[in-house]
């Protein structure tokens, strides 16, 4: 042990203790760090944070809104807390900076428009179809005469090294007794259909679960619910591992997906990381 | 995974997460509830995806009603007030038909038939 006195302002104790790697990891900011005399070590790293989807609401034709996308970098200090949460359905998920009420700033944002309703625009007339959710990567359609619209697609990324798709808008509602319509489609990513009413209900479904997509519209069913969201960081494998992640926090971590990085996927939780 | 809603100080829900499965222990800990409060310096509790508890799955703006120990939803209508069973209820009683749907029209405060969509 170095007989030096470690610096730790900034610091923060941690789960488990006070905030020390367990050992020196070879060629790691963060044992260098350490052994240097603490805090100030910094990395930067890619960081995708995707909001609770948007389901329908019980007057809503339209189908939900995926979850506000963005996308970006941040620096992490080594040793200073920083909050993570990933949103349920209509809540936000908050890639955030210590405090965990704010999202870092210089990140991009990606949020489609939902399509509007056919026809006159008066619901109460039942003529109109619903508009589709708007997604991450584009815009819903415009519902027509009685037939909801396909939602937007959802945005893919590829921060994990595999390309996914998420944050897909939901489909609007359909509604015609005598047929001749149908369930309208979710965007890519997990979004749910909208509703289709004849002479009963084809119920609406909700986004998936952990990819913020929309739920689908409903005209005449029960409303549906979006897709809970996620938050997915990204950093050089030479920094090594988070040293502290609260135990609220549900996530997995890849060394071997995208090569040279560590990447963290949290599916669930509120609470710090300290890198 | 279980949910979770956090309230302020008028029981209104500001936000909803995923978190751990209630039962679950990890480092310790099972009580999630507190966990999550006492992280965030809120009132923290659980909600069911599935309604399966507290009425109803929370959404950002509902109201926790603490003595009934049920979320309530957002008002949908102006006119519409809250019953004894925390629903919304319009004025005007929903007519019991078999066929075709009702749909509300707060300008009249009424409720609109339609046969034919």
């Amino acid at each position: 042990m170095p007989s030096f006195t470690r610096n730790t302002s900034g610091g923060a104790s941690v789960s488990g203790g006070a905030l020390a790697p367990r050992s020196r990891r070879g060629n790691t900011n963060q044992a260098d760090a350490y052994w240097r005399g603490g805090g100030g070590a910094s990395f930067s790293s890619e960081y995708l944070a995707i909001n609770g989807g948007n389901g329908s609401t019980q007057t809503g034709i339209q189908g939900g809104t995926g979850g506000r996308w963005i996308e970006g970098s941040q620096t992490f200090t080594v040793g200073t807390a920083f909050t993570l949460t990933v949103g349920a359905a209509n809540s936000i998920s908050v890639c955030g900076i210590s405090d965990g009420s704010t999202t870092p700033t210089g990140g991009t944002l990606y949020l489609g428009s939902g399509g509007s309703q056919s026809g006159n625009g008066d619901y109460n007339l039942g003529h109109d179809g619903g508009g589709g959710g708007g997604g991450a990567g584009g815009n819903g359609g415009n519902g027509s005469l009685n037939q909801g619209a396909t939602g937007g697609a959802g945005r893919a990324t590829s921060i994990t090294g595999s390309s996914a798709t998420y944050a897909g808008g939901g489909g609007g509602a359909s509604a015609r007794n005598g047929g001749g319509t149908s369930q309208a489609a979710g965007g890519s990513g997990g979004a749910g259909t909208g509703s289709n009413y004849n002479y009963g209900c084809a119920q609406g479904t909700n986004g998936s679960a952990n990819t913020g997509s929309g739920g689908g519209g409903n005209a005449y069913c029960t409303h549906t619910t979006g897709g809970s969201g996620r938050v997915v960081l990204a950093y050089l494998s030479s920094n090594g591992p988070l040293a502290s992640i609260d135990a609220g926090l549900t996530y997995s971590l890849s060394t071997v997906s995208r090569s040279g990085y560590h990447v963290y996927t949290f599916t669930g939780g509120t609470g710090p990381i300290i890198p | 995974m279980a949910h979770y809603a956090f309230l302020d100080e008028n029981n209104i829900v500001t936000q909803v997460i995923v978190g751990r499965n209630e039962n679950e222990v990890v480092q310790g800990i099972s009580d999630w509830e507190t966990h999550y409060a006492n992280f965030r310096g809120q009132p923290c509790i659980r909600t069911s995806y599935n309604n399966n508890i507290r009425k109803q799955f929370a959404q950002p703006g509902f109201y926790y009603d603490s003595i009934r120990d049920e979320f309530v939803s957002l008002k949908p209508y102006d006119s519409w007030i809250l019953d004894a069973n925390n629903d919304w209820k319009a004025p005007v009683d929903k007519p019991a038909i078999e066929t075709g749907e009702y749909r509300w029209d707060e300008a009249t405060l009424s409720w609109i038939l339609f046969y034919n969509l």
